[in-house]
C-alpha cells in the first residue's frame, strides 16, 4: 500500500533536517540532529543557523551557498564542519533548497565520515606519488612542459654522435636558441602564457626539422638543436634561418597575439681539436651571445679564432693585474711647453711597464687588450693616483706645473669614476685642482657623449681642467666639441707629422686650431719632432707643444733637472738657434 | 602593459546601463560578477555600470593568474586600476563587497585621480581577531580550517592527480576544465585568493582613504560584524556609516533594494559625501 505523507515523519530519516527563515533562523528541526550531534529541537528552535556550524563553515557559507542558493533557489552537497551540543567538530555534506518564495529554506545535513575517510586517503595516496613522480622525473629524459629532450638528454646524444663519429664522416652543427624577449611575455602575460609559448616553440622547432635531428629544451627559454650530417655553414646557414623565421612569426594563445624572434649561435663538429659535449653547447651558447650583441634576430656562427683571441687577452688581463701587485707600472713624463715663450706648462703622464722578460714596454703593448675591462679601469685609477702623488711632490719641492693624467672614455663612463676621483683629491686638500689635467681619450669611442658631458662638466666643476686628446681622429670629433666642454684640444700626431708635406694634413690643422679659438678652447699639438714643426705651427697660432723635439717621456726624477736645463739655456738652444752666441 | 581590449577580455569585462555617474563593481572572494544580477537592474537604469571578473574568477582568463601577484590583495587591486585605465574611466565609484572593498581602496591610493567615492558594502580589513582590540571574527585556527574545507569540496581525484600525472608546470592543462561547481573558480586559484583575503591585515590603511566613503554594515554579520565597521568608520576621514537591518553577508544578493537605495542616496547626496566623517545613519529598511 502507499503511505500518505500524514502517517510520516521527519523523525524517522536518517539524516538531519532542518528549516530556516530567510533570516536563518531555525524553524524546524527534527530528531536526527537532536540524536547524533546532541542539538534537541527546543534548544534549536529560533537559533541562528550559524550555531550548528563551525566558523570556518560560515566563512563557506556566505562565500558559496549563498550565491548559489540566491542564484538557484538551491544548493548541493557542500561538505561543511558542524559542531555538536558539546562542540565536537563532526564532518557533514550539507544542502539546501528554497521554497518558491524564498521564505523558508530546507536543509539536510549527512553525515560525511566515510567521504572524509577517502579524502584522508586521497590525500595519502597524493603525497606517496607525488614522491614516486619525483623519483621518476629526476630519471626521466624528458622536460615535462615541452615534451622534448631534456638537458641530461641532450648530452647523452651529444656523447653518441660524438663517440659514433668517424674520421672523415658527416658530422653535424648544434645550434643554440634562445628566444628574444621572451622574459617580457613571462612578466606581461604570466607564467603559463609563457609556457604555452615554450610549447609552440616546441612544436615549430620539431616540426621544421628532419627525422634524425635533435631538438632539446636546455632550460628556460633556451633550446638546442643538432643538425645532422652536414658540417658547411652555406648549409646549416639556409636551415637556421628557416628555423629563425618559424619563430618569428606570430604566437597566438587565448587570442593574445605574441611575436617573439630567436638568436641563434651554432658551432659545428668535427673541429680541428677533439671537444666535449659540453664545450660545443659552450661554444654555441658563446654565439649566441654575440647574436645577441649584434642585435638579436640573428644566427652567429662560433669562429675558434675568436675563442683563441678571448683566451690571449685573459691572459693579458691576468697578466697586468700581477703587475699592478708587483709594482712593475711605472710613469714618465713628457713636458708640455709654450713654443713662444719658453714656459714650461706641464708634463703628461703616460705609462710604462717594466716587463720582467720583455724590458720597458710602452702603452700600445698592453691597453688595447685592457679596453673597457674592469682590469683597465682599475689600472686607469692607479695612473691617476700615482700621478697625483707625483704632483704633490712636485708641488712640495717647489716644482709648481701641472700634469695630465689619459683617461679612456670608459673609464669615464664607469660609475664609480666621479667617486672614486673625489675620494682621491680629498687625499691631496693643499694641491691647487687646476694643476690636474684630464685628457680624455677615444671619445670617438664614447657612445653615451651625454653622460661623458655630464661627467666632464662635474671635474671642471671640481676645479680640474680636461681636454679632448687625439682630437681630429675621429669622425664625430666636430660634433664632440659642440657637446663636451672642454679646456684644451690636443692635436693628434698625424697630423702635425704630416704637416709639412701633406697639404690635407695642414688643412685639417689649420681647421682644428680655427675651431679650438671658435670654441675658445686652447689648443696644444702633439709630435713636435723638428724645429720647423715648431715654427710652422707658431705661425698658425698653436703656441702650446709636446714631442721629441722638446723633450722625450723621462722617468719623474728626471723632470726637475730636465726644466732646470730647459730654462737655462735649451729652449733657446731649441728655439732660437740663430740668437746663439750673439748674447 | 596589456592593451586595454587584453585587459577586458582578461577581467570578463562588461558595460551596462547608461548614466554620467560610473560604477565599477568588484566581487568579494568565492564568485564572481554574478553576485551583482540583483541590484545590476535597479542600477543600470540611472548609472553606467562596469562589472568584471579578478583574474582567477568567473570567466576571467586563468591563463593569466600568477600565483605571486594574487598572493596579495596588492594584484587584485591591480585588476581595479587596470580595468579603470583600460576603459579610461574617471570619477569613478567604486562598489566592492567584503574583501573587495578594502582591494578598492588599494586601487583608490594608487589611482586617486580616477576615483569619485567608494561605497564598501560588508567591509572587513582583517578577518582575524588582534589582540589586545580588534575583532575581525576569526583566529587563524578557524581560516586554517576555511582552507582544508576548501580541499574537501573541491574533492576530485583528477583535480589532485592529474598535475602529479602530467607535471607541475601543466597545472594550466586543468584550468578551464573544471567543473563549474563553486562559481567556477579553479581550486588552486581560490585558495590563494581565500589565504589573500582572510589573513591579510589591511587595518594601516583606513587612515589614508582620501576618498568619500560609504559603509554599508550589515547588522548580523558573522564575516564583518557590526564592530568592523565601527573600527572602520573611527579610522576613515569621509566615512559615512549605515547599518542596515540585514542577516548574512552578501546583502546585495539578500537584500537588493536595500543596497540599491543606499547607493541611489549615497549618489544623489553630493553634499553629504563632501562632508567630514557623517554620523552613524541606520538603515531605511
Amino acid at each position: 500500500m502507499m503511505y500518505t505523507p500524514s502517517v510520516l515523519s521527519l523523525d524517522e530519516f536518517p539524516m538531519g533536517c532542518v528549516v530556516t527563515n530567510a533570516r536563518r533562523r531555525v524553524l524546524y528541526s527534527n530528531r536526527y540532529i537532536a540524536r547524533q550531534y546532541g542539538h534537541a529541537p527546543e534548544a534549536l528552535a529560533g537559533c541562528d543557523l550559524f550555531h550548528l556550524f563551525s566558523k570556518a563553515s560560515r566563512i563557506v557559507f556566505e562565500s558559496f551557498v549563498v550565491p548559489a542558493l540566491a542564484r538557484d533557489g538551491q544548493c548541493e552537497e557542500v561538505r561543511l564542519t558542524l559542531l555538536s551540543a558539546k562542540q565536537r567538530p563532526v564532518p557533514v555534506v550539507v544542502s539546501a533548497v528554497y521554497d518558491d518564495v524564498c521564505e523558508r529554506c530546507f536543509w539536510s545535513i549527512a553525515n560525511a565520515q566515510r567521504s572524509e575517510q577517502l579524502y584522508v586517503e586521497l590525500k595519502k595516496t597524493q603525497q606517496l606519488l607525488e614522491h614516486k613522480v619525483a623519483l621518476l622525473r629526476s630519471l626521466s629524459h624528458s622536460d615535462p612542459l615541452t615534451g622534448l629532450p631534456n638537458r641530461a638528454a641532450l648530452s647523452r646524444d651529444l656523447d653518441r654522435r660524438i663517440v659514433d663519429h668517424t674520421p672523415g664522416g658527416r658530422g653535424f652543427a648544434l645550434a643554440f636558441i634562445d628566444l628574444d624577449g621572451f622574459k617580457e611575455v613571462n612578466d606581461r602575460h604570466g607564467h603559463a602564457i609563457g609556457d604555452r609559448v615554450l610549447q609552440q616553440v616546441a612544436e615549430r622547432l620539431t616540426s621544421t626539422l628532419r627525422q634524425n635531428d635533435l631538438v632539446a629544451r636546455f632550460g628556460g627559454d633556451e633550446f638546442v638543436v643538432v643538425v645532422e650530417g652536414c658540417a658547411s655553414q652555406a648549409i646549416e646557414r639556409t636551415l637556421l634561418a628557416r628555423l629563425g623565421s618559424r619563430l618569428s612569426e606570430p604566437f597566438v594563445i587565448d587570442d593574445i597575439q605574441l611575436t617573439l624572434s630567436a638568436s641563434i649561435g651554432v658551432t659545428l663538429y668535427p673541429q680541428a681539436r677533439a671537444l666535449e659535449p659540453d664545450q660545443l653547447v659552450r661554444q654555441a651558447d658563446n654565439a649566441m651571445y654575440q647574436a645577441k650583441l649584434s642585435g638579436k634576430n640573428q644566427v652567429r656562427f662560433f669562429d675558434s679564432d675568436d675563442e683563441d683571441v678571448q683566451k690571449e687577452r685573459h691572459s693579458a688581463l691576468v697578466a697586468v693585474n700581477e703587475a699592478l701587485v708587483a709594482g712593475a707600472f711605472e710613469l714618465y713624463y713628457q713636458p708640455k711647453v709654450n713654443m713662444r715663450t719658453g714656459e714650461v706648462l706641464g708634463a703628461e703622464a703616460l705609462i710604462r711597464w717594466n716587463h720582467p722578460e720583455r724590458g720597458l714596454l710602452g702603452p700600445h703593448a698592453f691597453l688595447p687588450a685592457l679596453g673597457k675591462t674592469l682590469c683597465g679601469v682599475r689600472l686607469g685609477r692607479w695612473v691617476l693616483a700615482t700621478a697625483l702623488d707625483q704632483l704633490a711632490t712636485w708641488h712640495h719641492q717647489g716644482l709648481t706645473l701641472g700634469v695630465s693624467v689619459n683617461i679612456d672614455g670608459y673609464h669615464l663612463l664607469h660609475p664609480r669614476f666621479l667617486q672614486d676621483l673625489g675620494t682621491l683629491l680629498d687625499e691631496f686638500p693643499d694641491l691647487p685642482r687646476g694643476s690636474l689635467e684630464l685628457e680624455v681619450l677615444e671619445t670617438s669611442a664614447i657612445e653615451d657623449i651625454a653622460q661623458a658631458a655630464m661627467i666632464i662638466n662635474a671635474c671642471r666643476t671640481l676645479g680640474l681642467r680636461v681636454s679632448l686628446d687625439d682630437f681630429g681622429t675621429g669622425y664625430s670629433s666636430l660634433s664632440q666639441l659642440r657637446d663636451l666642454p672642454v679646456d684644451t684640444l690636443k692635436i693628434d700626431r698625424s697630423f702635425v707629422q704630416n704637416m709639412l708635406t701633406s697639404r690635407g694634413d695642414l688643412a685639417i690643422l689649420k681647421g682644428v686650431i680655427g675651431f679650438a679659438m671658435a670654441f675658445e678652447c686652447e689648443v696644444i699639438a702633439e709630435g713636435v719632432e723638428s724645429l720647423q714643426h715648431g715654427r710652422e705651427l707658431l705661425a698658425l697660432g698653436c703656441e702650446q707643444g709636446q714631442g721629441y723635439y722638446i723633450a722625450r717621456p723621462m722617468p719623474a726624477d728626471a723632470l726637475p733637472d730636465w726644466v732646470q736645463a730647459w730654462h737655462q739655456g735649451e729652449f733657446k738652444a731649441k728655439y732660437h738657434p740663430d740668437d746663439t752666441g750673439k748674447e | 602593459m596589456l592593451t586595454p581590449s587584453e585587459i577586458r577580455k582578461r577581467n570578463n569585462v562588461t558595460v551596462l546601463g547608461e548614466g554620467a555617474e560610473t560604477l565599477v563593481l568588484a566581487h568579494g572572494f568565492g564568485c564572481d560578477q554574478r553576485v551583482w544580477q540583483y541590484i545590476v537592474p535597479a542600477l543600470a537604469e540611472r548609472y553606467t555600470l562596469v562589472l568584471f571578473d579578478y583574474v582567477g574568477s568567473g570567466r576571467s582568463q586563468l591563463s593569466a593568474f600568477d600565483a605571486t601577484r594574487y598572493a596579495t590583495l596588492e594584484g587584485y587591486a591591480r585588476d581595479v586600476m587596470e580595468v579603470c585605465q583600460a576603459l579610461d574611466l574617471r570619477d569613478v565609484h567604486v562598489v566592492g563587497h567584503s574583501v573587495s572593498a578594502t582591494i578598492g581602496q588599494l586601487a583608490a591610493l594608487e589611482i586617486p585621480e580616477r576615483i569619485a567615492s567608494q561605497v564598501m558594502i560588508c567591509p572587513s580589513p582583517c578577518f582575524l581577531n588582534v589582540a589586545p582590540d580588534y575583532h575581525g571574527g576569526f583566529e587563524r585556527a578557524d581560516l586554517e580550517e576555511l582552507l582544508e574545507l576548501m580541499d574537501r569540496n573541491y574533492i576530485g581525484w583528477a583535480n589532485y592527480l592529474a598535475p602529479l600525472v602530467m607535471g607541475p608546470e601543466s597545472a594550466d592543462y586543468l584550468i578551464g576544465k573544471l567543473s563549474e561547481s563553486f562559481c567556477s573558480t579553479d581550486p588552486i586559484v581560490a585558495k590563494v585568493f581565500a589565504r589573500a583575503t582572510f589573513f591579510a591585515d589591511y587595518r594601516h590603511v583606513l587612515p589614508q582613504a582620501a576618498h568619500p566613503t560609504l559603509l554599508l554594515q550589515s547588522q548580523v554579520d558573522t564575516l564583518a560584524n557590526p564592530n568592523v565597521g565601527r573600527y572602520m568608520h573611527a579610522r576613515m576621514a569621509r566615512a559615512t556609516l549605515k547599518e542596515l537591518p540585514c542577516v548574512g553577508h552578501c546583502i546585495h544578493m539578500t537584500h537588493p533594494e536595500s543596497v540599491v537605495s543606499e547607493i541611489h542616496a549615497w549618489l544623489a547626496d553630493g553634499t553629504s559625501r563632501q562632508a567630514p566623517n557623517a554620523d552613524v545613519r541606520s538603515g531605511s529598511v
